[in-house]
């Protein structure tokens, strides 16, 4: 024992200490928050001011609209302009963009808004909800009906889905629970297939440098194989932390420099929209107050340690299970090149319980996510959905199926230790022989 | 010191047998020589004795008891195959190679400066492994072998990858390795060295000791009663007096009339009987015993076992 402590020692210090190491580590955070960053950044890079003319060819304004009523916003200001302007008008003047508000454009559904340069979404937003909350009163004042009436009358309906089991309480979109499961599969599913990898290059690297032989003159090949996936493993769970830890550092760091719209979104709407278009869109986003029930609400029915007891039993079992794979692979071969041919039985379960996870949306309790959830090559990334939903509180417990699937990645990684330990001891000490998978059959059945 | 002795070993693949019966006894404080073309299962015993493998049948005993899991602390074992980690520093390695061994992180420092010293390398602590050349990287890796003090050496093909005068290194410290109590058993196709260094031998062959003793008594087995006499004078008259006692196996003229004949002594006749025959017709210069070298006896034996088997 104090030998494989000894390996996964030696595997963890010169891995952490490896510039590649550092250099993932400081990049994965950059990279993700500098996606993010940019993200607002583009959105809200519309720096330039939009002056927007209202051509009037009929004489509405004063009569039945005013132009004080189209509320600028700190990228869009509107302008009126008494009679018709042509094309070639519009081309000359300074205006940015043009829209012809004629008697029949109150009633359309459509509304040509003519630019130089293309306005963003946020701009066409903004004035479309001018143009929008102008024409109503326009109609309004036509069907002498008061804002008030309009106001009261207005219907928008947001479908919750309830479960009937669950009459009891308040509830939330179970789709939450799935976002938390996807979120959860990805990252284990990324983790098996960059350590995985790199468990397999450690051991070619032991391998075609012909240090093993001296190795296992000490240590039992399979302590080597187990001190080498468990150091990866520890690797791989440090820099996991180190970016947790960065990307929130980051974070605080870009939201002093940003101000407060990466954390809270809302504000970035509020900037450029009117009041109550605002309110409407931050409805869709949170539900205001709503926002905060639900949080409560959330908080109260979700299970954190279930969670994250789950999620790191999957994310080790799973690991193990084709880490130790991923080893006999390494120890069967001479060079990468020769990797392909045993990668793809590994990769296709793996990219299949994936495809599974992403689609369990529209079924989470169908046939497909139950058995994929159970084999222990997929459970690792489908059990996730089943955990978010569960955890979460929007799915019973089902601590049968839970048992069984954990029992399965149990044995299934004990059992591809075993397989992969017996290709491994014969495949390390095996030099210029292009092996096939007969070969590896003949291996497994070496005493 | 521990005698080594490996008793019956079978050991089966699939499409061959790699080993068939052998025993072989290293005794204690000697150098053994295993000697065999390539493929005739040197590897795959020592892999056996280093318990990378087990036999089918058969054991290794150590001091006359089976050889166990902790007996690895003190058998040093130096592969054919073999290399370090390229990225790794030297002495880092060294450090975790010798902790394997089952040494603590204070000695094997300690006793690694002094090796490193030794050999000339203390300022190669700090490289990492793929800065070094190959001859330099293979005296790294035979400290590292040694430096846990093995009662038990096992190098296979010890010599290959060294330059004459590394070998020669080499060589040396295995010979007072040997002195400081070591048992030694070593692999090679080096035969000058097996007639240099080892006390013992084994021939294997396709999976058999074919031949075994120790190296003095092989070549002796192997003489033949041949000389070779130099002399001055008559070839003619030289045939001449060899009557039938003698058989003429090979001449040569030398220089300034030096003849050198090799000639077999027949029915116990003596070297005084050969001189007391050719004394009167030709003048001797020199006469010495034709000792089969090991490569002789290495080559002589395995085409022998071909034809046989």
């Amino acid at each position: 024992m104090d030998k494989v402590w000894l390996i996964i020692s030696r595997e963890y210090s010169t891995r952490v200490r490896k510039k590649s190491f550092l250099i993932m580590t400081l990049l994965g955070p950059l990279l993700f928050v500098g996606f993010m960053a940019a993200a607002v950044y583009l959105t809200q890079n519309d720096e330039k001011v939009y002056e927007v003319v209202l051509s009037d060819p009929d004489g509405l304004f004063g009569k039945v609209l005013e132009i004080d009523e189209f509320k600028d916003s700190p990228y869009v200001h509107f302008h009126a302009q008494e009679g018709p302007m042509s094309d070639n008008d519009f081309k000359k003047s300074t205006y940015d963009l043009k829209v012809d508000v004629v008697p029949e454009a109150i009633y359309a559904e459509n509304l040509n808004i003519y630019y130089k340069d293309h306005p963003s979404f946020s701009v066409q937003k903004h004035i479309s909800a001018q143009l929008e909350q102008n024409f109503e009163k326009v109609k309004l004042t036509q069907n002498n009906v008061s804002r008030e009436t309009y106001e009261s009358i207005k219907t928008k309906i947001n479908l919750r889905p309830l479960d009937i089991e669950k009459t009891d309480s308040a509830q939330v979109d179970p789709e939450i629970g799935f976002i938390v499961g996807l979120v959860l599969a990805m990252i284990i599913y990324i983790f098996i297939f960059l350590y995985g990898a790199q468990v397999m290059r450690g051991v070619m690297e032991e391998k075609s440098s012909r240090i093993v032989e001296v190795i296992i003159s000490s240590v039992r090949p399979f302590q080597l194989m187990l001190g080498k996936i468990v150091g990866v493993a520890a690797v791989g769970l440090t820099q996991f932390l180190l970016w947790i830890v960065l990307t929130s550092l980051l974070f605080s760091g870009a939201q002093l420099f940003f101000g407060d719209v990466i954390a809270d979104p809302s504000v970035l709407i509020e900037q450029q929209m009117s009041p109550s278009a605002a309110h409407e869109l931050q409805n869709e986003f949170a539900g205001g107050n709503e926002a905060i029930q639900e949080f409560f609400l959330l908080y109260h029915q979700s299970n954190i340690p279930f969670i994250l007891g789950m999620f790191l039993f999957y994310f080790l079992g799973g690991y193990l299970l084709y880490g130790s794979l991923f080893a006999a692979v390494g120890s069967a071969v001479d060079s990468e090149s020769d990797t392909q041919q045993f990668m793809i039985p590994l990769v296709m379960p793996l990219v299949f319980a994936f495809i599974v996870a992403e689609t369990a949306i529209s079924n989470p309790d169908g046939a497909a996510v139950f058995w994929t959830s159970i084999i222990p090559f997929t459970s690792p990334v489908v059990m996730m959905i089943k955990v978010g939903m569960m955890g979460m509180g929007f799915q019973e417990m089902d601590w049968l199926t839970i048992a069984i699937s954990m029992i399965l990645l149990i044995l299934g990684f004990i059992g591809t230790t075993w397989l992969a330990a017996r290709i491994y001891r014969v495949g390390i000490l095996m030099h210029g022989k292009k092996v096939s998978y007969k070969e590896l059959w003949k291996w497994l059945r070496y005493y | 010191m521990a005698e080594l002795r490996a008793e019956h070993i079978h050991k089966r693949y699939r499409d061959h047998r790699a080993l068939d019966d052998v025993s072989i006894t290293v005794p204690e404080k000697s150098i053994f020589g295993l000697l065999g073309p390539n493929g005739a299962g040197k590897t795959s015993l020592i892999r056996i004795i280093n318990q990378i493998t087990g036999p089918d049948e058969g054991k290794v005993l150590i001091n006359g008891r089976p050889l166990q899991r902790e007996d690895i602390s003190i058998i040093g074992y130096l592969p054919e195959e073999r290399g370090l980690y390229k990225k790794m520093k030297v002495g880092e390695q060294a450090i975790y190679l010798a902790r394997l061994k089952g040494m603590s992180k204070l000695e094997a420092r300690k006793k690694l400066r002094a090796w490193f010293d030794r050999f000339g390398i203390l300022e190669w602590w700090a490289k990492p492994i793929e800065d070094l050349s190959k001859g330099m990287a293979q005296k790294v890796q035979f400290i590292t072998t040694v430096l846990h003090e093995p009662e038990v050496l096992i190098l296979d093909e010890p010599f290959s990858g060294f330059d004459p005068i590394n070998a020669e290194l080499i060589k040396s410290e295995i010979l007072r390795l040997r002195s400081e109590g070591a048992t030694v058993m070593l692999s090679t196709h080096n035969m000058g060295s097996v007639e240099e260094i080892c006390d013992d031998m084994a021939l294997i062959n396709e999976g058999k000791v074919i031949l075994e003793g120790k190296v003095k008594d092989v070549k002796n087995r192997f003489k033949e009663n041949v000389y070779d006499i130099y002399f001055k004078g008559e070839f003619l008259g030289f045939t001449n007096a060899l009557w039938t006692g003698f058989e003429l196996l090979d001449k040569e003229g030398i220089e300034d009339g030096l003849t050198r004949a090799r000639v077999r002594m027949l029915e116990g006749n003596k070297v005084n009987d050969l001189l007391t025959a050719v004394i009167p017709h030709v003048q001797v210069n020199q006469l010495r015993e034709v000792i089969p070298s090991m490569n002789d006896i290495f080559i002589r034996t395995v085409k022998n076992e071909k034809k046989h088997g």
